[in-house]
C-alpha cells in the first residue's frame, strides 16, 4: 500500500531536473574535510572528490593506477619509493602540485600521528629531489604501501601553512575548507546539513563527454526520508544503512539497489587479559556461540558476505579451503566446562555503536553467550570514545565490535592492526589486548615480505594460531548498500574506498 | 516600570550565577583528563599541554570557575569535540531554524489554544467543550517523539501531503540568508513559492511540538475564563445588555488571559526540550540536532553550550512574560 | 480517576507479574522471526532483532514504573529533608537553600537532565539520578511554603511551649501535614517523569539493551516505520495510556484534596 502511493506520488510529481547536477543523501555528514582523517569513510568519501592522492584504484576495483604521480621507482631493498609528478596537476587555487606539497603532507601525517598515519606507520619521512620528484622512505620494506598511499591525499602546502592556528597544522581550518587537487571543488559546507561539490576545469585527469557539473551531498538521517526522496525523485542516490529498506527498493520503477562489495570485516574482540576470557577456550566457546548465519542471513537479508578464516573472501591472501566463521553450541558448552569456568560468576561487558545499528550484534553476541549461561551487558559508545576507553586496559570492555576498514586487499591491513602486540592500547586496533609473541614474529615477518607466495604461507600461520587462541571472533563481511535512479549510471565503489561516491566517473543518461 | 524591569534584572543575576556554578560542576564532573576531553581524542601532546595552559587546568578549582566566568563573559563556550569549531558560533548557525520552529509553534499553540479554550468555556458541558478536555488529555501525556512518528507516518507515509522532513523541499534553495529564518527570508526576498515550500515543511515538526501547548492553553484559558465570567464585572456587563460576544471577548477574555501568559511562558521550557527530542526526526538542522549529535558523540561543550543557551533564552522569556503581565495586570504594581 | 487507576493498575500488574501477561521472553531473540506482522501468536508483531514486541511492551512497564517511583522516592527525600531545613531553620540558610531551587527551576526540565545523563553516562540507574537531581526543587518549595503556614499554627506553638525538640516538632507535628500536598504533587509529577525518563531513553541515555523500555523501543523501531509501524507504535502507546493514567488520577487527587489543602499544589487548568 505505501508502495503503490509512492509509485503514484512519483508518477504525480516529477520534477525538473538539471542533468547535470547530482542529489545524493546520506546518513551523516563528516566531521571534517581534513585529508589526513580520511581514515574513516564519512571522511574519505567527500576527500575522494576533492583530493587526489599520488596513485589511486581504478574506479570499482584494486587496480592501481597513477594518479598525481605519473610513475614511481622501487629501490631493491624495498625502502625507498621514488614519484615523478605529473607536469599538468593543479591544485584548486591554481598552484601546481609539487614535490614539496607530497613532503608537506606525509610531513604533516607524521607529526600529527593519526588518520591514515595508521595505514602508513612504516613510513619514516619523505624528501624533496627537485619539483617533480620527491622519494618516501620506509623503515621497512612494506608490500602494502603503494595500496595504502591510495589514501594519502596530497594537500596544497603553502594554502594550509598560510591557515595554520596555534600550530595546528592546519587542521582547523582544513576541518570545512579544501586544500585539495582532486576532480571537484568544494562550493560550500554547511556543518550537520550538506556539502556543495562543482567540477574543477583544471583537473588533471581531464574532462571528457559525460561528467556531472555538480553535486550536493545532504545529510538526512532519518532512513525513511531518504527513501521517499528517492521514489519522489528528488534526489539521485541514497545511502542505506538496512537490508530492510534495500529489499522493500526492489522492484520499485525507476530505481536500482546496489549491493557493492567491501574489505569491511566484522571482528568481535575478546578481551584477552580480563579475567574471565584469559582462558582461550572460554574465547574459543564464545565465538562459536555468536549466530553467524542468522546474522548474515536473517538481520543482513543476505545482504552481506562470508569472510574466509581471519580474513574477508576478497582480501589477498584468503584461502577457500580456510573455514568459514560457525556457530556450535555443543562445543561452546563443552569448552566452557573444560575451562572449569562457573558461568554464574561472570559476567561480560560489551562495547558496541548503537548510532550505527550495531545493537543487533550486541544482541546477537547477548543471545549467544546467554545459551552458555553468561550474561553480556551493554556498553553503548561511540567510535571515538571506544577508541579511548580501549587505549587503557583498565577502562577496556571484555568484549567490543571493531570495523576495519582496510585500504586495500593487502592481509596485512586486517591482520597486523588487529592482533600485533604493539597495536593494544594507545589508540590501536588490537581491542583484544592479544600479546602473543609468535604471532608478533609471524605479522613481522610478513608485512616486510614482498614475494606474495611466501607472504600467505605466512599468513595461514597467523589463520592456525589465531582460530587456536581467538582474539577475536570474525563476523560477516559488510556489503555497501545503497539506491539510485535509474537513469544515473557509473556508480562504482572500489574496495579500497568503502562507501564513498566518486563523482568523477558518473553521469546521467535515460 | 523602568524600576520594576530593572529589579527583576538584577534578581536574575544571582540565579544566572547558580546557573553558570551548575554547568561548571557539571561539565568537571567528567571521568576523565579534562584537557583531553576539550582538546578533542585526536589532540597531539604538545595541544594537549597548550590547551591545558590556555584554559587553566592545572590551577585550583576557584581559579578554574573564575577563567570559566571570564571565557563565559566573553562569549567562548569551548570547542566542540568532534567539529573543533567554536561551540558558540555554531550556536549561533543553528539557532535561528530553531527559533523559526519554535515561533511557528508558538503561532499554533496560542492561535489554536485560546480559540479553543474560549469555545470550550462558553460552550461549557457541549460536545465541543467535551472533545476538547478529552484530546487536552491525550495532548499533555502524548510523547513527542512518538507523535512526531506517528505524524511523519500518517501524513508523509500513508497520505503523502506533507513533507517528511527538511526545511526546504530538495529542488528549493534556501533563499538568501539574513535572519537564518527560510520563511522570514523568502518574503523579504519576495520568493513565494519557496515561502510556500519553507511553511509545507514547518507544518509536522511545529505541530507536534504544539499539540501539548494547545492542551495547556486552552484548558487553562478554558478555567480561567470560566473564572471571568463568573465574577461581578462580567454580570455587570451583561446586565447593561451588552451582546454575549462582546462580554466574553471584551470583559471576560483580557482577565482570563493572565494566567494563560504564564503558562505560555512556561511552554518555552518545554519546547525547548522538545526541539531536542524531534527536530532530529525531521531533519530540522537547528539547535535540537545539534544537541541530539553532542549527546550521541557525549560532546560536553555542545551539550553544555546547548543548555546554557536554553537556559538563558528561557530566563528571558519568562522575564518577557513577567513583564507583559504586570502590563496586563493593573493591580500589580511596580514600586 | 477510576479510569486513571484502572489503567496505572493494570500496568502495575504488568510490572509486578509480567508472567501473568505473556509466557515468553523479552530477551528471546529469534532472528528467523524478525518483522513478523502482529498475528495470534504475536499478537503485536516482532521487532527488528525478532523480539515479542508485546511481551517488551509488557515487560516495558516493570522499567517505567521503576523509573517513576525511585525518582520521586528520591526527589521527595532530598525535597522534605531540604524543604524543612528550609522552612523550620529559616534565616540566611533558608535564602541560600531557596536560592538554589531558583537556580534548578531556571533551567528547561529536559535539557537539564539531559546534560546531567550526558555527564553521567549512558544507563538506567543514570537517568533516574538525573532526573530525581531535576525534581527535588519542586518538592523542597512545596514542603518549605507548607511548613511556613503550618508553624504558626496552634498544635505546633504549644509543642512548642512544652518543650519539644525542633526535630521532633518537625517530625511529629510538622510533617504528616505536608503529607497530602506531597501525595497530590506526585501523582501529578509521576506522568511527567514517565515522560522524561523515556524521552532520556529515546535519546540512548537511559536504559541499556537489552532492558526493555519504551523510550528505547520507539527509537529503534523508528527505521521500521514504514513498513513495520508495529515496531514504534506500541511502545509509543503504552507509554501514552500510562501518562493518560496517571494524569487522571493526579487530577482526581488534586480535585480531592484541594479543600483541605488549599491553592498550594492545585496546578492551573482545574474546574472552577
Amino acid at each position: 500500500m505505501i508502495a503503490a502511493a509512492l509509485v503514484a506520488a512519483s508518477l504525480g510529481c516529477a520534477p525538473a531536473v538539471d542533468r547535470l547536477h547530482l542529489v545524493l543523501l546520506t546518513e551523516g555528514i563528516p566531521p571534517t574535510l581534513d585529508p589526513v582523517a580520511a581514515l574513516d569513510s564519512r571522511v574519505d568519501n567527500p576527500i575522494i572528490n576533492l583530493y587526489s592522492a599520488l596513485v589511486q584504484y581504478e574506479p570499482g576495483s584494486t587496480e592501481l593506477r597513477p594518479d598525481l604521480a605519473e610513475s614511481f621507482k622501487v629501490t631493491d631493498d624495498g625502502r625507498r619509493y621514488v614519484f615523478t609528478l605529473r607536469d599538468a596537476a593543479r591544485f584548486h587555487d591554481g598552484t601546481p602540485v609539487l614535490a614539496e606539497d607530497v613532503k608537506y603532507t606525509i610531513d604533516r601525517m607524521l607529526t600529527l600521528k593519526i588518520g591514515v598515519w595508521a595505514y602508513l606507520t612504516p613510513v619514516s619521512g619523505a624528501e624533496v629531489l627537485d619539483p617533480w620528484h620527491v622519494a618516501v622512505d620506509l623503515y621497512a620494506p612494506f608490500p602494502g604501501f603503494l595500496g595504502a598511499m591510495t589514501r594519502l591525499y596530497i594537500a596544497n602546502a603553502d594554502l594550509i601553512r598560510a591557515n595554520e592556528f596555534e600550530g595546528d597544522l592546519g587542521q582547523r581550518w582544513l576541518q570545512t575548507h579544501d586544500a585539495g587537487a582532486g576532480p571537484y571543488r568544494l562550493v560550500s559546507f554547511q556543518p550537520q546539513q550538506q556539502f556543495t561539490v562543482e567540477r574543477f576545469p583544471a583537473y588533471h585527469g581531464g574532462w571528457g563527454e559525460r561528467h556531472i557539473d555538480s553535486a550536493v551531498f545532504r545529510v538526512i538521517r532519518e532512513e525513511a526520508a531518504r527513501r521517499i526522496a528517492l521514489v519522489n525523485g528528488d534526489a539521485d542516490w541514497i545511502y542505506l544503512s538496512s537490508a530492510d529498506t534495500l529489499e522493500a527498493l526492489v522492484g520499485e520503477p525507476g530505481i536500482v539497489v546496489n549491493r557493492d562489495p567491501t574489505l569491511n570485516q566484522l571482528y568481535i574482540a575478546f578481551n584477552s587479559q580480563s579475567r574471565h576470557l584469559a582462558d582461550a577456550r572460554v574465547r574459543r566457546a564464545l565465538a562459536l556461540s555468536y549466530d553467524y548465519e542468522g546474522h548474515l542471513e536473517h538481520l543482513m537479508r543476505g545482504n552481506a558476505e562470508w569472510p574466509r578464516g581471519v580474513l574477508p573472501a576478497r582480501a589477498e591472501c584468503a584461502s577457500l579451503d580456510s573455514p568459514r566463521p560457525r556457530t556450535d553450541l555443543d562445543e561452546a558448552r563443552r569448552l566452557i566446562a573444560e575451562a572449569g569456568i562457573d558461568t554464574d560468576q561472570v559476567e561480560l561487558t560489551m562495547a558496541f555503536e548503537g548510532t550505527t545499528g550495531e545493537t543487533p550484534i550486541f544482541e546477537i553476541m547477548r543471545a549467544g553467550a546467554a545459551q552458555l549461561g553468561i550474561r553480556v551487558t551493554a556498553v553503548d559508545i561511540e567510535w571515538d570514545a571506544k577508541v579511548e576507553n580501549y587505549s587503557r586496559l583498565e577502562t577496556s570492555t571484555d568484549i567490543g565490535t571493531i570495523w576495519l576498514f582496510a585500504p586495500g586487499p593487502e592481509a596485512h591491513h586486517f591482520l597486523y592492526s588487529l592482533a600485533h602486540s604493539g597495536q593494544a592500547g594507545n589508540g590501536g586496533n588490537n581491542f583484544a589486548w592479544y600479546q602473543d609473541p609468535e604471532m608478533d614474529a609471524l605479522l613481522e615477518a610478513a608485512a616486510e615480505e614482498l614475494d606474495a607466495e611466501i607472504r600467505c604461507a605466512l599468513y595461514r600461520q597467523v589463520e592456525a594460531l589465531w582460530l587456536e587462541d581467538m582474539p577475536f571472533a570474525v563476523s560477516v563481511t559488510m556489503v555497501g548498500l545503497s539506491a539510485q535512479r535509474d537513469d544515473l549510471h557509473g556508480y562504482a565503489v572500489s574496495l579500497g574506498h568503502p562507501l564513498t561516491q566518486n563523482l568523477y566517473p558518473m553521469w546521467r543518461e535515460q | 516600570m523602568r524600576r520594576y524591569v530593572v529589579r527583576r534584572l538584577l534578581l536574575m543575576v544571582p540565579v544566572l550565577i547558580g546557573v553558570s556554578l551548575l554547568a561548571f560542576f557539571l561539565s568537571n564532573m567528567l571521568p576523565g583528563d579534562p584537557a583531553r576531553a576539550a582538546a578533542g581524542r585526536l589532540a597531539t601532546p604538545d595541544q594537549l599541554e597548550a590547551v591545558r595552559q590556555r584554559l587553566g587546568l592545572d590551577r585550583p578549582l576557584p581559579v578554574q570557575y573564575a577563567l570559566y566566568m571570564g571565557r563565559l563573559s566573553r562569549g567562548d563556550l569551548g570547542t566542540s569535540l568532534t567539529s573543533k569549531q567554536d561551540v558558540a558560533r555554531e550556536l549561533l548557525i543553528f539557532f535561528p531554524a530553531t527559533l523559526e520552529l519554535l515561533l511557528a509553534t508558538m503561532v499554533i499553540t496560542v492561535g489554536v489554544g485560546i480559540p479553543f479554550g474560549v469555545r470550550a468555556a462558553t460552550r461549557r458541558g457541549g460536545w465541543f467543550d467535551h472533545g476538547f478536555l478529552g484530546f487536552s488529555y491525550f495532548g499533555v501525556g502524548m510523547p513527542v517523539f512518538f507523535l512526531a512518528l506517528l505524524l511523519q507516518l500518517v501524513f508523509a507515509g500513508w497520505l503523502r501531503v506533507l513533507p517528511i522532513a527538511g526545511r526546504l523541499g530538495l529542488e528549493t534553495l534556501p533563499p538568501p540568508g539574513l535572519t537564518g529564518m527560510y520563511t522570514v527570508d523568502a518574503i523579504l526576498a519576495g520568493q513565494w513559492s519557496t515561502f510556500v515550500d519553507a511553511v509545507r515543511h514547518l507544518v509536522l515538526p511545529a505541530t507536534t511540538l504544539a499539540i501539548a501547548g494547545v492542551s495547556e492553553v486552552g484548558r487553562i484559558t478554558r478555567s480561567s475564563m470560566l473564572l471571568a465570567l463568573s465574577q461581578d464585572y462580567v454580570r455587570t456587563a451583561r446586565a447593561k445588555g451588552l451582546p454575549e460576544r462582546s462580554v466574553w471577548l471584551h470583559h471576560a477574555l483580557p482577565n482570563a488571559l493572565l494566567l494563560t501568559t504564564t503558562v505560555i511562558g512556561l511552554q518555552v521550557a518545554f519546547l525547548l526540550g522538545g526541539t531536542v527530542l524531534i527536530e532530529n526526526l525531521f531533519s530540522w538542522g537547528g539547535l535540537g540536532t545539534y544537541a541530539w549529535t553532542g549527546i550521541f558523540r557525549l560532546d560536553i561543550p555542545v551539550i553544555m553550550g546547548v543548555t546554557l543557551i536554553s537556559t538563558i533564552a528561557y530566563l528571558f522569556v519568562n522575564l518577557g512574560v513577567d513583564l507583559l503581565y504586570a502590563r496586563l495586570d493593573p493591580r500589580i504594581e511596580y514600586e | 480517576m477510576i479510569v486513571g487507576g484502572a489503567i496505572v493498575a493494570l500496568f502495575l500488574t504488568m510490572a509486578l507479574a509480567p508472567g501473568l501477561f505473556t509466557a515468553q521472553d523479552p530477551a528471546g531473540l529469534e532472528l528467523e522471526r524478525r518483522l513478523a506482522a502482529p498475528s495470534a501468536e504475536h499478537w503485536l508483531g516482532t521487532d527488528g532483532v525478532g523480539i515479542d514486541v508485546y511481551t517488551r511492551v509488557v515487560y516495558g512497564a516493570r522499567t517505567t514504573l521503576a523509573t517513576v517511583v525511585v525518582v520521586l522516592v528520591i526527589a521527595i527525600l532530598i525535597g522534605v529533608s531540604v524543604g524543612s531545613v528550609s522552612g523550620y531553620v529559616g534565616g540566611w540558610l533558608d535564602g541560600l537553600l531557596m536560592r538554589t531551587t531558583d537556580v534548578f527551576l531556571a533551567f528547561p526540565p529536559l535539557i537539564l537532565a539531559l546534560a546531567t545523563n550526558a555527564v553521567l553516562g549512558r544507563g538506567l540507574r543514570q537517568t533516574m539520578l538525573a532526573v530525581a537531581f531535576l525534581w527535588w526543587p519542586a518538592y523542597a518549595r512545596l514542603v518549605r511554603s507548607q511548613i511556613l503556614s503550618v508553624r504558626k499554627q496552634e498544635f505546633v506553638e504549644s509543642a512548642r511551649v512544652i518543650g519539644a525538640s525542633r526535630f521532633r516538632i518537625v517530625t511529629r507535628h510538622v510533617l504528616p501535614n505536608v503529607i497530602d500536598p506531597i501525595v497530590v504533587r506526585a501523582s501529578l509529577d509521576a506522568g511527567f517523569v514517565a515522560l522524561t525518563a523515556a524521552s532520556l531513553s529515546f535519546l540512548g541515555l537511559g536504559a541499556q539493551p537489552p532492558t526493555a523500555e519504551w523510550g528505547r523501543m520507539v527509537a529503534e523501531g523508528q527505521k521500521f516505520l514504514l513498513d513495520q509501524w508495529w515496531v514504534a507504535s506500541f511502545p509509543g502507546l503504552a507509554l501514552l495510556v500510562l501518562v493518560v493514567g496517571f494524569n487522571l488520577i493526579g487530577e482526581g487527587l488534586g480535585d480531592r484534596l484541594q479543600d483541605g489543602v488549599g491553592g498550594a499544589v492545585t496546578a492551573y487548568g482545574k474546574e472552577t
